[in-house]
C-alpha cells in the first residue's frame, strides 16, 4: 500500500509526429540544403533540374504514404527497396563509375592538394542516393523524432566546409539553418515523455516549428548585410581572444625566448610574445674616411641587416626543407666535367673532386670574403664587426642555429657559455660584415702588365718618398741599410718590385679564376636544385607565372613584388588555411592576407618558376634604429625580440651570391621593397608597361584566369563547367534575389495571415451569437464531419448519442446544452450570456474532437474554409 | 546543461568562422546569437501571459479508478507556448487542513511532473488521477516552468493553485445476515446483495421540480425547456425506512491511511446496502468542532457520498480524542435499545448494540 502510482500521464492521442505542410516544406529545405552542399565539391556535377524534381516528387510521395499510416509507410519502403535494387542492378556499370568518381572527389577534397581531376556528372547516382537519404531523414524526423543526430550532422558539414576549403554559399546555409531551427522547435514541442492530453499538441508543435523556421529565415536575411559590413571586426574579435589565450598559455608555461629559425610556413595566425631572442653587438674599428663616407649615421649599417638562420631547399606540404649545400655540391661536383687537356689545374681539381668535395663549398664560402677583402677593401672600406649572440636551450653546438649576416667575411670567433640566470646557453659568433652596396666584381678583370706597372710605380714612388722623409731614420722597411732593397740600384729595386707584383697579380688572377669557377659550379648546382617547384600542388601559381613571361631579373623582381603587394595585404592574423589547399595558393588566391612567411614563400616559388635560383630564408632583421650605443666606445647593441623575426627570399646573383630580396609590405617595420641590389628606380622602370594580374575576388578577375576543365558526362560529351562558387559575396544580383525572395515569402506569409485572420474573425464573431445559432453551426459541423447526418439535433435521444460521440464530455453537460438550446427555442425568456458561453465552450470542444478525425484536406477546409474551429 | 552546450556551439561557430574567415559561418554565428537572445526572452514573455489553474477546485473520484482532472490554461499571447512543465504535488491527508497546525503529517506524498502546451485562449488540459486510498487528496501546482521553442532557456514561476479530490470507495454493497427479524417494518430479515442502478423504465408517477441529488437521467428535458425550470420524472415513492449507524471515531489519529480507507469503504458499503433496500441510513458521529453528535441521512447513493465527504472534512484531533470517545460512548448509551442502531469503530468492528456482528 502507498506504493501505487497516484498520478499517471494520459495516453498519447494519435501519432506522435504528424507531417503538416509546413514541416514538410522545412524537411525539403534540409534535403535541398544537403544537395547544394554536395554541389560545392569541385569535380561533382549533376543535372539540377532532374535532381530537384526527383526530390520534390519523392518527398510528396513519402508525405502521401506517411499520411496513410505507419504500416503503409513501411510497406512502401519494401517496394522502394525493390525498385532501387532493380535500378541499381540494371544500371550498375554507369552507377558504379559515378560512385567511384564521387568517392574519389570526396577523398581528394580532403587531400593536401585537393581534387584536381575533371568534373563528371553523377546525376544517376545522386538520384538514388537522394531517395535513400530522404527516406532515412523522413524516418528520423517524422517517425522516431530524432532530430539531434541530423542536426549534429548538418552542423558538422557546415563546420567542415571551411576546414576542407569547400565554398559553401548562402543558399545552402539558409536552407540548412531553416531546417535545423524548425525541426528543433517541432520536436521540442512534440514531447515524448509524460504528457498532458492536450488537444492541440500537434498543431502547436507545428506552429512552433514554423515560427522558428520563419524566424531563422528572417534573421538570416538581415544578418547577411550586417555580417558583410562588420566581418573584419567580428574576425578581429576571434583573433583577440586567441591572442589572449596564447599569451596566457605562454605565461603559464613560462616559456623562454629562444633564437630560432625554420622553414615552417604557418597556416595559422602569429602572435608575438615580445621576449628577447637575439642580441647583436656591433663594433666598428676605424674612423676617418669611413665616417665621412658613411655620413651622419656613423658606425651603423645603412640599411636593414638580414641575419639568416635558415635557408629553405625543397618545398613540401609542411613548408621548406633545410637547404643542404654540402650534399648538393657533392652530388654536383661528382658529376662535374673538367677539361683534362686544357685546364692546368686539372690534377688539383680532380683531387679535390675525389677527396674533398666540401672544398668547393669552402671556396664558395670564401668567395664573399675574398671579394669583400679584395674589392671592398680596394676602396678603403672596412667592414663592420658583428657579434651575434644567440640563445639556445641545449649546448649541442652542432644542432644550434647560427644567424649570420649576408656578405660577411670569415667567421672571426665563436664562443659558448651558459648564463647563470635562466639556464640559456649563449653562443657568440663574430663576423665581419660588408655592406653589399660596396660589392661589385668584374670576372673578366685581369691584372696585366699595365696594372702591374702602375702598381709598381706607386710602390716605387712611395718607397723613395719614405726614404727621403726618413732622412736616415727608420722607415717602414726598417733601417735603410736593413731594407730588402738595401744596396740595390733604382733599376734593381724597380725590377724586384715589379717581379713581386707580377707574382701577386698571377696569384690574384688564379684566385679570381678559381673562385669564378667555384661560383659557376655552384650556380649550376643551385640552378638545378633551387628552381624545382611541385607544380601539381600549385597550378594557379604556375599559370600566373607562365602567363607573364619575363626576361631580366629586374623585371621578374618588380613583377613579383608588385603582384604580391597589390594582391595581398600584410596581416599577422590571416586565419587558417583550408586543409586541402596549399598554404601559398590559399594566401595569394583566396585570403589575400598573410605575413612574411607567406610573402617570402610565394616569392621564392615564383622566382623558381621563372628559372632563377631562389631560397626561402628566415632569421632576424636588424634595423639601424634598433642599435643603441653602449658605454664602450664605438660599440652598438641591439636586443631583438620575436618582433624582429622575419622571413624573406634570397636569390643567387652572379657576382653577388645569395642576395636577400624584400617582398613583404611594410607594416610595423619599414621594409624596403626589393633589396639593396635593385634600387627603387630600377624596379619602377621595370614595372613600366607591365600588366599586374589580380589573383583573388577582392579585385576584378583577370581575363586569363585558369580555365576550369570541361565536364565529361557519362556518355563522354563535354559540357560547360559550372562557375566556381567562390566566397560568399554580397553582389547586386544577390541583393535582388534576396529582396525578391523576401517579397515572395512576405506575400505568401501575408496570404496565410489573411486566411488566418479571416478564420479568427469568423470564430470571434461567434461570441456574439446566441446559443441556437451556435447549435446550428455545431450540427452543420457534425454533418460535414460525417456524423449524425440523419439527425437534426432536436431529437430526445440526441444528447445521449452526442455524449457518446464526445465521450470526454459528461452527459450532464451535453444535456444542459440541449436544455439551454431548447429553452432558447421554446421557452418564454431569453438565455443568459453565461448559458450562451456554456454552449459555445461545448461547441469548441466538440469541434476539436471532430477535427482530429478528419483527413488532411478536409482539415484544411474545416479550419480555413468553413471556419468550424 | 543545454544552455552551456548551446553557448559552446556559438563559441565554436564563431571560432571556426574567424579562423577560416568564413562569412557563411559568421552568418550562422549571427543567427545563433539572435536566436539565443530571442529564445531567452520568449519564456519571460510567455510567463506573463500564461495563467494556470484547476478547472474545479474540488472534485470527487473513486478509489482505484482513473479519474480525469482538468487544468485550465489561460493564455493571452499570440505566439503558442510549445512546452511548459508543471510540478504537481499530490498529498493525502487523513485529516483536513485546519490551518492550526499540530495536524498529523500526510500519509502519502508524491511529486509528479507533467508537460503541456497551449495557444491563445483557454485550453483545458487533462491528466488522470488514480487514488489508492479513500479520503481527501490535495493536488497542488507547485512550480511552473515555461520553455522556449528550442528548449534551451526556461523561466520558472511558483504556483499556489490547489484542488481537493475526495476519493470515495467503490460502490460495493455489503452482504450481511442480521440476527434480528427485520431492519424495517415489512421488509425481509436478510439483506440481499444487490447491485442496482437507478431504474428509469418504470411508470412515471409524476413530475416534480428538480432537487439536488436527482440524477440527470430523470430530468424531463423537453418539459423543463418549456417551463424554464428543471423537472424530474418520479417513478415510485421513496421509502420512509431508516437505519442508524454510529461511528466511533475515537483513536482516529492512531490509524494509518490504509486502515482509515478501509473504514470508509466499510461505511460506504453499509450505507449503499441500506439505501439499496430503499431505506434511509442515518450516520452519526461526534463532531468535536460543534461538540455534538451530528446526524446525516441518506436515502440514495449520491447522498451517501455526500455524507462521506462531510466525514472526510471533519477533524478528529488527538487533543479531543478522549472527548470524542466519551461523547460517543454517552450517545451510545442514550441510544441503547433503539431499533436499528449499528456502530462501526475504527477497529473495523461492526456492532449492533453490544453484539459484534463482524470484524472486517
Amino acid at each position: 500500500m502507498g506504493k501505487r502510482k497516484v498520478i499517471s500521464g494520459a495516453k498519447k492521442q494519435g501519432r506522435d509526429h504528424e507531417c503538416s505542410v509546413s514541416s514538410f516544406l522545412f524537411y525539403l529545405c534540409g534535403v535541398y540544403g544537403l544537395l547544394f552542399y554536395i554541389d560545392s565539391f569541385a569535380g561533382i556535377a549533376f543535372d539540377r533540374r532532374i535532381l530537384c524534381l526527383s526530390i520534390l516528387v519523392f518527398g510528396l510521395l513519402l508525405w502521401f504514404v506517411f499520411s496513410k499510416g505507419n504500416r503503409c509507410f513501411f510497406l512502401f519502403f519494401l517496394v522502394f527497396a525493390v525498385i532501387c535494387a532493380a535500378a541499381v542492378y540494371k544500371y550498375r556499370q554507369p552507377l558504379f563509375r559515378q560512385t567511384e568518381h564521387f568517392a574519389s572527389v570526396i577523398i581528394g577534397s580532403f587531400d593536401g592538394a585537393g581534387y584536381r581531376g575533371p568534373e563528371r556528372s553523377v546525376t544517376g547516382m545522386l538520384v538514388i542516393a537522394a531517395a535513400v537519404i530522404m527516406y532515412v531523414m523522413f524516418i528520423f524526423e517524422f517517425i522516431t523524432g530524432n532530430h539531434g543526430l541530423l542536426c549534429l550532422l548538418f552542423l558538422g558539414l557546415l563546420f567542415l566546409a571551411p576546414v576542407a576549403g569547400l565554398p559553401t554559399d548562402g543558399k545552402t546555409l539558409f536552407l540548412m539553418v531553416v531546417y535545423m531551427a524548425s525541426f528543433w522547435a517541432l520536436h521540442g514541442a512534440g514531447f515524448r515523455k509524460k504528457s498532458l492530453a492536450g488537444p492541440e499538441r500537434s498543431l502547436i508543435s507545428t506552429r512552433s516549428g514554423a515560427i522558428c523556421g520563419v524566424l531563422a529565415a528572417g534573421i538570416f536575411l538581415v544578418a547577411i548585410p550586417v555580417v558583410s559590413h562588420f566581418s573584419d571586426r567580428l574576425y578581429a574579435g576571434v583573433y583577440e581572444a586567441e591572442r589572449l589565450v596564447y599569451r596566457t598559455a605562454d605565461r603559464i608555461q613560462k616559456s623562454r625566448g629562444e633564437s630560432r629559425a625554420d622553414g615552417q610556413v604557418s597556416r595559422a595566425n602569429r602572435y608575438k610574445t615580445g621576449k628577447d631572442e637575439l642580441t647583436v653587438y656591433l663594433n666598428t674599428a676605424y674612423e676617418g674616411d669611413f665616417i665621412e663616407e658613411a655620413g651622419s649615421e656613423a658606425h651603423k649599417p645603412f640599411s636593414a641587416v638580414y641575419l639568416k638562420g635558415f635557408s629553405g631547399g625543397a618545398y613540401t606540404e609542411n613548408g621548406w626543407d633545410p637547404a643542404d649545400d654540402g650534399t648538393l655540391l657533392k652530388k654536383h661536383w661528382v658529376n662535374l666535367s673538367i677539361d683534362e687537356k686544357n685546364d692546368p689545374r686539372y690534377e688539383m681539381l680532380k683531387e679535390r673532386r675525389e677527396k674533398m668535395p666540401e672544398q668547393m663549398e669552402e671556396d664558395y664560402y670564401n668567395l664573399g670574403a675574398f671579394l669583400m677583402a679584395s674589392y671592398g677593401g680596394s676602396e678603403n672600406y672596412e667592414p663592420f664587426v658583428f657579434v651575434v649572440t644567440t640563445k639556445f636551450v641545449t649546448d649541442d653546438i652542432n644542432n644550434q642555429d647560427h644567424f649570420e649576416p649576408y656578405n660577411h667575411g670569415w667567421q672571426l670567433d665563436r664562443s659558448l657559455e651558459k648564463t647563470a640566470e635562466d639556464g640559456y646557453y649563449m653562443r657568440s659568433d663574430t663576423y665581419d660584415f660588408y655592406d653589399q652596396k660596396y660589392l661589385h666584381i668584374d670576372w673578366n678583370y685581369r691584372m696585366g702588365e699595365q696594372q702591374i706597372g702602375q702598381q709598381t710605380q706607386k710602390e716605387f714612388d712611395w718607397y723613395q718618398e719614405s726614404i727621403r722623409a726618413a732622412n736616415g731614420s727608420e722607415t717602414e722597411y726598417g733601417q735603410p741599410q736593413d731594407s730588402v732593397y738595401a744596396g740595390m740600384s733604382e733599376d734593381e729595386i724597380w725590377n724586384t718590385m715589379y717581379e713581386n707584383n707580377r707574382l701577386a697579380a698571377d696569384y690574384w688572377n688564379d684566385q679570381l679564376a678559381r673562385l669564378k669557377n667555384a661560383q659557376d659550379v655552384y650556380l649550376e648546382a643551385v640552378t638545378a636544385a633551387y628552381t624545382q617547384v611541385p607544380e601539381e600542388r600549385l597550378p594557379r601559381l604556375v599559370q600566373l607565372v607562365r602567363s607573364h613571361p619575363l626576361e631580366t631579373v629586374e623585371e621578374i623582381t618588380a613583377f613579383i613584388i608588385e603582384t604580391l603587394q597589390s594582391n595581398a595585404s600584410y596581416s599577422l592574423t590571416p586565419g587558417l588555411s583550408a586543409l586541402n589547399e596549399d598554404v601559398v595558393e590559399s594566401f595569394l588566391f583566396e585570403k589575400g592576407r598573410g605575413y612574411c612567411v607567406h610573402f617570402a614563400s610565394a616569392a621564392t616559388l615564383m622566382y623558381r618558376l621563372y628559372g632563377i635560383p631562389a631560397r626561402y630564408a628566415s632569421g632576424y632583421v636588424l634595423f639601424p634604429e634598433d642599435l643603441e650605443k653602449t658605454d664602450w666606445g664605438g660599440q652598438y647593441k641591439a636586443v631583438l625580440t620575436d618582433d624582429s623575426a622575419h622571413a624573406w627570399v634570397e636569390i643567387f646573383l652572379d657576382g653577388k651570391g645569395w642576395t636577400p630580396v624584400e617582398v613583404t609590405p611594410g607594416n610595423e617595420h619599414d621594409y624596403e621593397k626589393g633589396s639593396t641590389v635593385f634600387s627603387q628606380e630600377q624596379l619602377a622602370n621595370a614595372l613600366k608597361n607591365m600588366d599586374i594580374p589580380k589573383t583573388n575576388e577582392r579585385a576584378k578577375p583577370a581575363p586569363e584566369q585558369t580555365p576550369r576543365p570541361a565536364v565529361s558526362t557519362q556518355s563522354g560529351e563535354l559540357t560547360e563547367p559550372k562557375p566556381s562558387e567562390g566566397r560568399f559575396r554580397l553582389s547586386k544580383e544577390l541583393i535582388f534575389r534576396i529582396l525578391l525572395s523576401v517579397c515572395v515569402l512576405a506575400g505568401i506569409f501575408a496570404l496565410l495571415l489573411a486566411v488566418g485572420f479571416c478564420r479568427r474573425f469568423r470564430l470571434c464573431s461567434m461570441k456574439k451569437w446566441d446559443c441556437r445559432r451556435v447549435y446550428g453551426k455545431m450540427m452543420r459541423m457534425l454533418h460535414f464531419c460525417g456524423a449524425f447526418r440523419e439527425w437534426d439535433g432536436s431529437e430526445e435521444e440526441f444528447p445521449h448519442l452526442l455524449s457518446q460521440y464526445a465521450s470526454f464530455l459528461p452527459e450532464e453537460a451535453v444535456g444542459r446544452m440541449f436544455w439551454i438550446v431548447g429553452k432558447a427555442a421554446y421557452g418564454p425568456g431569453k438565455t443568459t450570456e453565461e448559458e450562451n458561453a456554456f454552449v459555445r465552450n461545448l461547441y469548441f470542444q466538440i469541434a476539436d474532437k471532430a477535427y482530429k478525425d478528419l483527413g488532411m484536406v478536409r482539415k484544411l477546409v474545416f479550419r480555413y474554409g468553413r471556419a468550424f474551429g | 546543461m543545454k544552455k552551456l552546450l548551446f553557448l559552446i556551439l556559438i563559441g565554436i561557430t564563431y571560432y571556426i568562422a574567424g579562423m577560416y574567415r568564413s562569412q557563411t559561418l559568421l552568418i550562422l554565428f549571427a543567427v545563433e546569437v539572435v536566436f539565443a537572445v530571442v529564445m531567452f526572452l520568449l519564456p519571460r514573455i510567455f510567463q506573463r501571459k500564461l495563467h494556470l489553474d484547476f478547472a474545479v477546485k474540488s472534485d470527487v473520484a473513486q478509489k482505484d479508478a482513473a479519474h480525469l482532472c482538468h487544468i485550465q490554461a489561460t493564455y493571452r499571447g499570440m505566439l503558442p507556448v510549445s512546452r511548459f512543465r508543471i510540478k504537481l504535488q499530490v498529498s493525502y491527508d487523513t485529516r483536513p487542513d485546519t490551518g492550526k497546525g499540530g495536524k498529523r503529517s500526510s500519509s502519502f506524498r508524491k511529486t509528479q511532473t507533467l508537460y503541456g502546451n497551449c495557444r491563445h485562449g483557454d485550453t483545458r488540459l487533462s491528466f488522470s488521477f488514480c487514488a489508492p486510498f479513500c479520503g481527501l487528496y490535495s493536488v497542488r501546482m507547485d512550480k511552473l516552468r515555461i520553455y522556449d521553442y528550442l528548449l534551451i532557456f526556461s523561466k520558472g514561476k511558483r504556483l499556489h493553485e490547489k484542488m481537493t479530490v475526495a476519493v470515495l470507495p467503490n460502490p460495493v454493497p455489503l452482504s450481511l445476515s442480521l440476527p434480528f427479524a427485520s431492519l424495517a417494518k415489512g421488509e425481509q430479515a436478510d439483506m440481499q446483495t444487490v447491485d442496482r442502478k437507478g431504474n428509469l423504465s418504470g411508470e412515471v408517477r409524476q413530475l416534480r421540480e428538480y432537487t439536488a441529488g436527482d440524477t440527470a437521467r430523470s430530468i424531463h428535458w423537453n418539459y423543463s425547456a418549456r417551463a424554464d425550470e428543471l423537472y424530474v420524472k418520479e417513478f415510485e415513492k421513496d421509502a420512509d425506512l431508516m437505519t442508524e449507524i454510529l461511528l466511533d471515531m475515537s483513536g482516529f489519529f492512531l490509524q494509518d491511511a490504509a486502515s482509515v480507507s478501509r473504514f470508509y469503504e466499510i461505511l460506504y458499503s453499509f450505507m449503499l446496502t441500506v439505501v439499496g433496500r430503499e431505506q434511509t441510513v442515518c450516520v452519526q458521529w461526534f463532531d468535536e468542532k460543534i461538540k455534538t453528535v451530528v446526524s446525516e441521512k441518506a436515502f440514495e447513493k449520491k447522498q451517501c457520498g455526500e455524507i462521506l465527504l462531510k466525514l472526510y472534512r471533519t477533524d478528529f484531533s488527538e487533543e479531543n480524542a478522549a472527548l470524542c470517545r466519551d461523547m460517543t460512548g454517552k450517545y451510545r448509551a442514550e441510544q441503547a435499545g433503539k431499533d436499528s442502531c449499528f456502530r462501526l469503530d475504527l477497529n473495523l468492528c461492526l456492532w449492533y448494540g453490544d453484539l459484534l456482528l463482524k470484524q472486517f
